[in-house]
């Protein structure tokens, strides 16, 4: 936080973000107008409006729509929103049209407090409506999608909900696919967001806060948690680090992210993201706070253990048999991604009558004439193959999976034949990438794929011993991190016996009878009556 | 700024472990990987050979150099000092690459230098963190160098070839027991203070050693295992035939399974039965009775019959019985012959030491310091017990029919 | 925060005593326990149990008295700042010691079975850069990571008596009492010795989640230690007989290194290895820990890090240029170490214990005076 005021000599913001949109600085670029916008609205219309086509600079895709009913009683009406930030329909049909009709009813005569009243209280038919006394209201009004409207003789503007516009439709979550189980995502507007979590969980006890980050982009984000279950201190802990955030702009949940978590200089992820709202709906039933931001599918849980990262919501939907045996691959997965080339690297170089010895003969055989010492080729082939999925990553679909069918097998048996590599570094090499796509979360693997770079050079200098020492910084590592005040090693660091039936195998889910003590407040930890193992019915004995 | 320096030393770390080089590496082809080793002593002088592999003519991967098929597997190469590990040293004086005895699965010794003494041998091996106590020890009559330039079919590299030879011998006929460095070590500190070996030889004249003798569907000579070596102390003192060998490892306890010879009947010289004992466990019990002691040798074993030309009807219990009492007196006799062998060398090879000390540990101590004296003056007194469980898929033997009308 | 950071649960202090005592203990009392008592190594190693039990109610009394506070302002509280400072030093030095003494085994190991070549600068560097990392962050983190390398320990040592089962010869147990009483005392003093280490408990004291427990973490610490230390004796033991492995360094290692089965398990000893090196790390972080906190709880210093640099620097040094050669390092294990660890452990708290029922709670702090 220092380096980043430091750099951007920015003073450190205060209190809560209602506060700071309220004592809004536009920036640095000290316009003229700003100060205007300090003060009120004026009666005259046109003014008001001449103050707002300022401050947006003109922008062409600002609509204004006046309706002069001239006449005795000069009834002046504007309408000022933003194209496609609103919702066309809903401001032709609720609010122009009653409008008309309004106008039409309106008597002769009428002050224009009474007209204001009857445009508030019976013209304008939308759910949210805000009164605004100040440009600057109207203006974070007119920025949200709302329609202002600003009526002659009144000083007051009313702001109508419309927001609305194109937004994508609620479609299949492109990370973290199921076979079995709900197929709706997270989209970038909010409101559907909370929306989806809101469907799932229809308890009064649901909680949402909003608040609003970033001044440029001032994105809406929504804290959600359930009363009672999620553990008061931590909520209280997340919510003064969000208001503590200072900064131009959230584009996403990242952001958020990496302001807001405990160790920074950590690989390895302590705060959880999901683009689906089944998992973040389960995430707030064991006590997590999901923190949705506009403009991303992919909303935050926290806080967050270890072993969550290994956990898929598929696991929940399969039979328990199955899930417990695919859990426990996906351990061995993240170990194999991690230290199957520096194991490579340490036992051929190092430790080799550790190999059986048909097995060292034909590795020594494939060794001959190679030029590369083991960990040179080690790293060659790791690093060679990270450019190969960066770049299947950036490639267009239509060249995609021939590039990478390119990249790996060719390259590699050219490589191999060439003699400048072992075949069994490709093998190596290749089930490593292999394994470090089967940890559901992408962020783990990542941890994995780096720390797997700092392995090679432990076990290339010093074997078995140096990867040892490494596993060993890992587990400290482990053991000091925590997630908002959680361990990052629940279950087994600080043995917590209940959350043994979900974190390396999966209990089935009428076993699972309390929620886990480190997350979730402890006064309320039973989610289920106990006795509900199946059973046929009837029949005492079978003899 | 703190964060900054902490960076920089981590970085000026890491550093230094990419400038100093890795101490402790061998990349894999700088390896000659010996898969037997041979002992010669010829006069103040140990002779170390080894038998090297060559992967690229072994591994079917493929490999630059291109692979050879007609290329032998093995090299083999002597080098000589006044210490094992000195002539160990000065191998890199013609090899081109380090020694690797991680993998070695025999060693052969020559009689000669089992005669001068084997503690050298055992203190390299237990010394030395590169070579494994799990090596098979074998003791060859003359030059142990032959044994390893000897080629054999089935198994491309002759050093496993040979472990594996001795581990099934061990296991399927358990007359010459697969006898490992620590297992030797720990019968040479045992109070028995005996060690016994198993032989290796080449059987057949012309030695195997090129290509060419190899490409012939039955070789002109093979290696072969053949007697028991006797060790007292340290030392070697004699030899003991197979059948003497079979008889020391029942009073050791040492049979698995094991094919007897026997005859169907009673004072019938012709032998025309065999017998396969899968399971035998002897109990030796010390007994204190005339001049010194007696010793009890308890052997239960139970079998299958295997083979038989024998016209007897197998199907009457009374003639199992009697089948049984000819096993029993077969290994009777193995038995006796053996302690005869073991008597006459004053050398205690079949473990009563051990048993006297754990039963008797007060008198032990009294004779430990003369203990072949009184080995000498000790009887035995065998009882075996011989159950015949299976008699296979036939009831009579097939000379029931031949001798019918 | 929603977890205190600084409290450790019961089970955890138990490993940790546990754990300050095996790993070393392991290494060393095979060779030197059944070289003097032969077959009985294991009877002398039962027989400090006892004993080791009765340092653990020394040692809970001592700590129960502690109202939760560090031992050492407690003790200024109590006796006065001079005995708080010297016994402080004294066990600062003391766990100082153990902890190049660690060192100096770990580096001997690895230099004669691993990395010949590798320069004894290094290898002794890279064990205190990571003891010094997880002392930075406090013993409960210590705590943790001892408990999952302990697990481990306990699986990996079942899984090599497992592996070794058919090695083993029961014969070499008997004849049962066959060594003189004088020899079994011999064999049997450097497990009393180690045994003392659970010392430890008084510098944990004031981290205990529940302190009632003391002496009931330390007699659980003390027999799972004893408990180790006696299979690792009986496995050596069973597979070596009793004349061997009094002249073999590291027979427990040796013991590992004949499993064979077939062609495919073999000369796995390498796995044994690294768990036992995973547990004298945790062993090194417990007492690079404690001679921090002796020395700077005890002097009253605030400022703790730099202070933990430099005593690792010590520490390094220490054990680096104390003991020229494996001779000298050897001569002293099998003399000196007893007597010191049980000076430092034993004597050193009775007198503490002796000295508080005498002064017996000075009501108006009155006899203040040492």
């Amino acid at each position: 936080m220092k380096l980043w005021n430091a750099l951007f000599r920015r003073r450190r913001g205060q209190g809560n973000s209602q506060q700071r949109k309220a004592a809004k600085q536009d920036g640095r670029s000290g316009k003229a107008a700003s100060r205007e916008s300090e003060d009120g609205l004026s009666e005259d219309i046109d003014e008001n409006l001449r103050t707002i086509v300022t401050e947006l600079g003109g922008s062409d895709d600002l609509t204004i729509r006046k309706i002069d009913v001239s006449g005795a009683d000069s009834i002046v009406v504007a309408f000022i929103y933003i194209d496609n930030l609103v919702d066309s329909a809903m401001v032709n049909q609720m609010l122009l049209h009653p409008l008309m009709s309004e106008i039409d009813d309106t008597p002769s005569g009428e002050s224009s407090e009474e007209w204001y009243r009857r445009v508030r209280d019976r013209a304008l038919a939308v759910g949210r409506v805000h009164e605004m006394r100040t440009a600057r209201e109207a203006l974070a009004c007119i920025l949200e999608g709302h329609t202002i409207v600003f009526l002659q003789g009144s000083a007051v503007a009313l702001a109508a909900d419309t927001s609305g516009g194109d937004r994508r439709a609620v479609e299949e979550p492109g990370t973290q696919t199921v076979i079995r189980g709900p197929k709706e995502g997270f989209t970038e507007s909010i409101k559907t967001n909370l929306s989806l979590i809101r469907r799932r969980i229809k308890s009064p006890r649901l909680r949402v806060e909003r608040k609003t980050l970033g001044r440029l982009t001032q994105t809406q984000i929504a804290l959600v948690y359930l009363h009672g279950i999620a553990k008061a201190s931590i909520v209280e802990e997340v919510r003064r680090r969000i208001d503590r955030i200072d900064t131009d702009s959230i584009l996403e949940s990242a952001y958020i992210e990496e302001f807001v978590q405990d160790a920074p200089f950590t690989p390895f992820p302590t705060i959880e993201n999901t683009e689906r709202p089944d998992a973040a709906a389960a995430g707030i039933l064991e006590g997590q706070i999901a923190i949705i931001v506009d403009g991303t599918p992919f909303a935050l849980l926290a806080p967050v253990t270890f072993v969550r990262f290994f956990q898929s919501s598929e696991d929940y939907y399969q039979r328990f048999g199955i899930a417990s045996f695919l859990r426990l691959i996906r351990y061995v997965a993240f170990f194999v991604s991690m230290l199957l080339p520096a194991m490579y690297i340490a036992i051929t170089t190092f430790h080799q009558e550790m190999l059986p010895t048909p097995l060292l003969i034909s590795l020594a055989a494939q060794r001959e004439g190679v030029p590369f010492p083991a960990i040179v080729e080690a790293l060659l082939m790791e690093i060679t193959f990270e450019v190969l999925r960066e770049a299947g990553v950036r490639m267009p679909k239509v060249i995609g999976p021939a590039i990478s069918i390119v990249g790996a097998l060719v390259l590699g048996q050219s490589a191999v034949q060439a003699g400048l590599i072992s075949a069994a570094i490709v093998i190596v090499v290749s089930f490593t990438a292999i394994a470090s796509f089967v940890i559901p979360a992408i962020n783990m693997s990542i941890a994995a794929r780096l720390i797997r770079f700092a392995m090679m050079i432990l076990g290339g200098t010093l074997g078995l011993f140096g990867i040892m020492s490494g596993l060993m910084v890992l587990l400290i590592h482990l053991a000091s991190l925590r997630s908002f005040g959680v361990p990052y090693l629940a279950p087994l660091a600080p043995f917590v016996w209940t959350n043994w039936k979900d974190a390396f195998v999966r209990m089935p889910h009428w076993a699972m009878k309390k929620r886990p003590p480190t997350i979730a407040d402890g006064s309320n930890l039973v989610r289920q009556s106990g006795g509900q193992k199946p059973k046929p019915p009837g029949r005492k004995s079978k003899f | 700024m703190r964060t900054g320096k902490r960076f920089v030393a981590l970085l000026l770390a890491i550093a230094c472990f990419g400038t100093t080089g890795c101490w402790d590496r061998t990349e894999l082809n700088e390896l000659a990987i010996t898969s037997a080793t041979a002992i010669d002593w010829d006069d103040g002088k140990w002779i170390v050979s080894y038998q090297v592999v060559i992967p690229s003519a072994i591994s079917k991967a493929m490999s630059v150099t291109g692979g050879g098929a007609s290329k032998l597997p093995i090299i083999v190469y002597s080098t000589e000092g006044k210490t094992i590990r000195e002539a160990v040293g000065r191998s890199t004086l013609e090899s081109p690459r380090h020694l690797f005895f991680s993998h070695t699965r025999v060693v052969v010794v020559s009689d000669v230098a089992a005669r001068h003494g084997l503690s050298p041998l055992l203190d390299v091996y237990f010394r030395n963190p590169d070579s494994r106590e799990t090596v098979s020890v074998l003791i060859a009559k003359g030059n142990a160098r032959k044994i390893l330039e000897q080629l054999m079919q089935i198994q491309i590299i002759p050093g496993d070839g040979i472990e594996e030879t001795l581990r099934k011998e061990s296991e399927e006929f358990s007359a010459l027991p697969n006898v490992r460095i620590y297992d030797l070590a720990l019968s040479i500190v045992s109070p028995s203070k005996s060690a016994i070996l198993p032989e290796i030889l080449i059987s057949g004249k012309d030695e195997v050693s090129s290509a060419d003798a190899l490409s012939k569907t039955s070789l002109s000579s093979k290696l072969r295992l053949g007697r028991l070596a006797v060790l007292s102390g340290d030392r070697m003192a004699g030899w003991m035939s197979r059948e003497e060998a079979l008889g020391v490892a029942f009073i050791r306890d040492r049979i698995k399974t094991t094919t007897l010879p026997f005859s169907c009947e009673k004072n019938k010289p012709k032998i025309d039965s065999a017998f396969r004992l899968s399971q035998s466990s002897t109990r030796l019990t010390p007994k204190k009775g005339g001049d010194g002691f007696v010793m009890n040798i308890e052997v239960k074993g139970e079998g299958q019959l295997v083979e038989t030309d024998c016209t007897k009807d197998l199907n009457e219990p009374s003639v199992a019985r009697q089948l049984e009492g000819q096993l029993e007196w077969e290994i009777t006799d193995m038995i006796e012959k053996a302690w005869q062998a073991a008597r006459k060398m004053n050398i205690d090879v079949v473990g009563f030491a051990d048993a006297i000390h754990r039963k008797y540990p007060k008198d032990w101590k009294r004779m430990k310091k003369d203990w072949p004296a009184s080995l000498a003056k000790i009887q035995i007194e065998p009882s075996v017990h011989v159950t015949i469980k299976r008699m296979g898929l036939t009831n009579q033997s097939f000379k029931t029919l031949t001798e019918k009308d | 925060m929603p977890l205190n950071p600084e409290k450790i649960g019961s089970v955890q202090a138990a490993v940790l005593i546990s754990m300050a005592i095996a790993p070393t203990a392991v290494i060393v009392i095979p060779t030197v326990s059944i070289g003097a008592s032969g077959q009985d190594a294991w009877l002398s190693v039962l027989a400090a149990w006892p004993l080791g039990i009765g340092f653990a109610l020394l040692y809970g009394s001592l700590s129960r008295m502690n109202p939760g506070v560090s031992f050492f302002s407690w003790l200024d509280s109590r006796l006065g700042r001079v005995v708080s400072v010297t016994v402080g030093l004294l066990l600062a030095q003391y766990y100082l010691s153990v902890a190049s003494v660690t060192i100096r085994e770990l580096v001997n190991f690895l230099s004669n079975e691993l990395l010949q070549k590798t320069p004894v600068v290094v290898l002794s560097a890279v064990p205190i850069l990571i003891a010094v990392y997880a002392a930075s962050g406090g013993i409960e983190v210590i705590a943790r990571v001892s408990v999952l390398v302990c697990t481990g320990m306990i699986v990996f040592l079942a899984l090599g008596i497992g592996l070794e089962f058919n090695q083993m010869q029961p014969r070499f147990l008997f004849p049962v009492g066959d060594a003189p009483l004088p020899r079994l005392i011999k064999g049997g003093l450097p497990s009393v010795g180690w045994l003392s280490e659970a010392s430890l408990l008084f510098i944990l004291a004031p981290y205990l989640s529940k302190p009632r427990r003391s002496t009931a973490i330390a007699i659980a610490g003390v027999s799972l230690a004893t408990f180790l230390l006696l299979t690792v004796v009986l496995v050596v033991l069973l597979q070596f007989g009793p004349e061997l492995p009094g002249i073999m360094a590291y027979p427990m290692f040796g013991a590992a290194e004949i499993i064979k089965y077939g062609s495919f398990v073999e000369r796995v000893d390498l796995v044994f290895i690294c768990v036992w090196v995973a547990t004298v790390y945790v062993k090194l972080c417990i007492f690079v820990f404690g001679t921090v906190h002796c020395f700077t709880q005890s002097l009253r210093i605030k400022a703790v890090k730099p202070f933990l640099w430099t005593t690792s620097l010590l520490i390094f040094l220490h054990s680096l240029y104390s003991w020229s050669d494996e001779a000298t390092f050897l001569h002293y294990q099998k003399s000196v170490s007893t007597a010191f660890l049980i000076t430092c452990n034993v004597i050193v708290p009775a007198l503490v214990w002796l000295g508080l029922k005498i002064k017996r709670r000075p009501a108006a702090s009155a006899g203040e005076s040492p």
